[in-house]
């Protein structure tokens, strides 16, 4: 079931463009989650490792941490391929909720979500994500998945995530182009202009 | 004294030619309209920007729209598009949608002027032949080659409508490989591919550059002035005449008539949100078929009390949406030599390709000859965000994510090009396809908003299907793999038609042949609005055309 906001994505962008899915490929591989040879306590400790003076400070510290344990493992940094955190996507989600153009819905759903998940930790005896197994994770977000108001939260987690993953660079994600590099895909020019420094709308 | 001697509300592909070609003829002409005023040095291939973000339509918590719908036990609800996921909005600016199209340009065929006459009535459709025919519109076609800039290469074809000129005013822009792929398959299997025109520069003309093949076309602004936009094309044009002053950031609000029942003032909201006036001799309303139809319903007097030119009823009905269809397919590397893949990598962005061999249906085995449709063919869309989202949100039983999710993309990406082909079919009008004003939902400035109700005629989704199944065997002569057919999705929100249509009897259309309102003299609505079909290819070119017709009949007036 879409959500209004992916409904709205389709319909409005594409909306003559039928887009038809390939037969789905691939398993989901939990087994290679750890990026570049790290322990799940060394990945969650990094979390971020830019300086977050910058950021507007939408979430705690706290807050911060968890959904970046959750953005690493919606898109995993692994051996041969970047992941959530080498494109700073909490970073990113932070700064893109601060854009004029966002559903102002998001935020507090995005906050909800996560004090949801602290209860949900809570009841599992722990306190952060990263104190799951990757199995446990996985299965601790396909339970939230399947509530109605989780669904949603991990759409808007997910969808954030995926604009840091492939997006132009230009908005804090996506770092130097990192995962154009590694799919092979060569973005249209002109680029648009560093966030802060154009003159949009 | 009038302030100016047409307004023009909107300044799309319905307004720009009417402000073009009546201030180049030294009429004073002012052009309100809603959104900013974009150039070339404000468009960038901007997925986040311009696909993500609202950055060329107003927030539907603003300004939303409402949907109603009916369900399966025939009941109809309406509810705000800020909730129900839907958007009509397309590219509020100057210039309007222009600036984001594809600019696929096809001229409607002979046979669409006269739909009823041809294939005969349908039952639950109100389906009525045009006022004007092919032959009157022609000309005016071929002004748009030239005014707008339209790419391209004429050859034998045998469902070619007739033409005045011999060839395209532009060469074609450059094609993919894959269109001479198409080209030796056609013949062997039954099928005539030609070169699809395009309203894309191949050679700069006057201050407009020609396209540099910079990847991301559809969806975005065009840095080089090479898309065909009635901004770039004509109302750049028309400013410099020194008759057109164009108001960004105006949006009209309502249509005063004096005591006769004509047209006085325009007002409006300017961008500091004061409200204004404007008198003309002459206002034409171009702003798409939503808003067309909300401000003449907006627009009510004593001499109108259901709206205006509306005293017949007609107003917001028989709405259209472009109806169709596609196909996509594979070509992966593996499968094909290395010479094939060299064609297959080239980074040539337009095919440039499409079929006309159904767009009548003779098809025994489908029943009798009935009206088919078009098909262009075209790259999947390039942007990776929207590819990521697909591949994560469209499972049918869950979100897909990790591994799995990553894989997917870059396999897609890297492992094969993928080719789309878009079909274009005829949306059937009915009775409950329409427009009218929301009383219940209003916009943030207090004023009801367009409601759209919406249902297919199940006859439309046969054809479209029918279609489908032709393009998914043309993807395969050329050799594609895993093709996929999907039938007619829901309404296609960024081209609307219909809703004010033209027509000879003032009983049953809102305006006359001219595009003039029935019931006020100076009156006029451009835009996708008075087409009463919509036929089987994108609306863009014959808009302008139209356009471009009507601005002489109000010269004529003025």
């Amino acid at each position: 079931m879409n959500t209004s906001k992916e409904l709205s994505d389709l319909h409005q962008r594409f909306s003559r463009r039928i887009f038809i899915r390939l037969a789905a490929r691939g398993v989901v591989s939990l087994g290679a989650v750890l990026p570049f040879g790290l322990n799940t306590s060394d990945l969650f400790n990094n979390a971020e490792a830019d300086s977050l003076d910058d950021l507007p400070n939408l979430f705690s510290a706290d807050e911060r941490l968890l959904l970046n344990q959750v953005q690493e493992h919606l898109l995993p940094s692994e051996l041969n391929s970047p992941g959530a955190r080498d494109v700073r996507a909490t970073r990113y989600l932070e700064i893109a909720l601060t854009g004029k153009d966002i559903d102002e819905r998001d935020l507090p759903r995005i906050k909800k979500g996560i004090e949801t998940l602290r209860v949900l930790l809570k009841k599992r005896g722990v306190t952060y994500f990263s104190q799951l197994t990757v199995q446990q994770r996985e299965k601790l977000l396909r339970e939230i998945e399947g509530t109605g108001n989780g669904e949603v939260w991990l759409r808007l987690i997910l969808g954030y995530t995926l604009e840091a993953y492939v997006g132009d660079p230009s908005y804090g994600g996506n770092t130097d182009g990192i995962v154009w590099a590694w799919l092979g895909h060569t973005p249209g020019y002109p680029r648009p202009p560093e966030v802060g420094k154009e003159n949009r709308r | 004294m009038t302030d100016c001697d047409v307004c023009v509300i909107g300044s799309g592909a319905g307004g720009g030619p009417i402000a073009q070609t009546v201030s180049a003829a030294g009429h004073s002409v002012i052009v309100l309209e809603k959104g900013p005023w974009l150039k070339e040095e404000d468009f960038f291939k901007d997925e986040i920007g311009d696909c993500k973000r609202r950055r060329f339509a107003p927030h539907l918590k603003d300004e939303p729209h409402s949907i109603e719908t009916s369900s399966k036990d025939g009941n109809w609800s309406a509810e705000s598009t800020e909730r129900s996921g839907w958007d009509f909005w397309n590219a509020v600016m100057v210039g309007g949608g222009t600036n984001l199209m594809s600019g696929f340009f096809l001229r409607m065929k002979p046979t669409d002027f006269a739909l009823r006459s041809t294939f005969g009535p349908i039952e639950g459709a109100d389906i009525q032949d045009w006022p004007i025919t092919y032959e009157d519109l022609e000309p005016y076609y071929a002004k748009v080659e030239r005014e707008v800039g339209i790419s391209g290469r004429v050859i034998p074809y045998p469902f070619q409508e007739p033409r005045s000129t011999s060839n395209f005013p532009f060469p074609p822009t450059q094609e993919h490989p894959l269109a001479s792929w198409l080209d030796s398959a056609g013949p062997k299997a039954g099928f005539h591919p030609f070169p699809l025109p395009r309203a894309i520069l191949s050679t700069p003309s006057n201050d407009r550059g020609s396209c540099s093949y910079s990847g991301y076309c559809g969806n975005h602004g065009c840095s080089t002035g090479a898309k065909g936009s009635s901004r770039a094309a004509l109302l750049d044009r028309a400013v410099k005449t020194g008759k057109c002053d164009v108001r960004a950031n105006c949006t009209a609000q309502r249509i005063i008539t004096d005591s006769r029942g004509r047209a006085r003032e325009v007002e409006y909201r300017d961008e500091r949100g004061e409200i204004k006036n404007i008198s003309a001799k002459i206002v034409v309303v171009a702003c798409q078929p939503l808003e067309t139809t909300r401000l003449l319903l907006l627009s009510s007097s004593d001499l109108f009390p259901r709206g205006l030119a509306n005293n017949n009823g007609m107003v917001g009905k028989h709405l259209l949406f472009s109806a169709g269809s596609g196909a996509e397919g594979a070509f992966p590397y593996a499968e094909f030599s290395e010479a094939q893949i060299r064609d297959l990598r080239s980074p040539q962005p337009f095919i440039n390709r499409t079929v006309h061999d159904w767009y009548t249906i003779n098809d025994k085995d489908f029943g009798p000859p009935c009206k088919g449709g078009s098909m262009d063919f075209m790259f999947v869309h390039p942007n990776p965000i929207s590819l990521a989202r697909f591949f994560a949100f469209s499972n049918d039983e869950k979100l897909v994510w990790g591994s799995r999710l990553k894989n997917d993309l870059k396999r897609y990406i890297n492992d094969a090009r993928h080719v789309m082909v878009e079909v274009f079919s005829d949306w059937l009008p009915t009775a409950d396809c329409n427009v009218s004003l929301d009383t219940s939902i209003k916009d943030k400035w207090g004023i009801p908003v367009a409601k759209v109700r919406y249902k297919k005629h199940p006859r439309q989704k046969e054809i479209a299907r029918y279609l489908a199944r032709r393009a998914g065997d043309v993807l395969r002569a050329i050799g594609a793999r895993d093709v996929e057919i999907t039938g007619s999705g829901g309404p296609s929100t960024n081209l609307p038609a219909g809703s004010c249509r033209f027509g000879k009897d003032p009983k049953t259309s809102v305006l006359d042949s001219d595009c003039r309102a029935h019931e006020v003299e100076n009156l006029f609505v451009t835009d996708g609005s008075f087409m009463p079909t919509g036929g089987s290819v994108p609306y863009t070119w014959t808009i302008y055309a139209n356009s471009f017709r009507v601005a002489e009949k109000i010269m004529a007036q003025l």
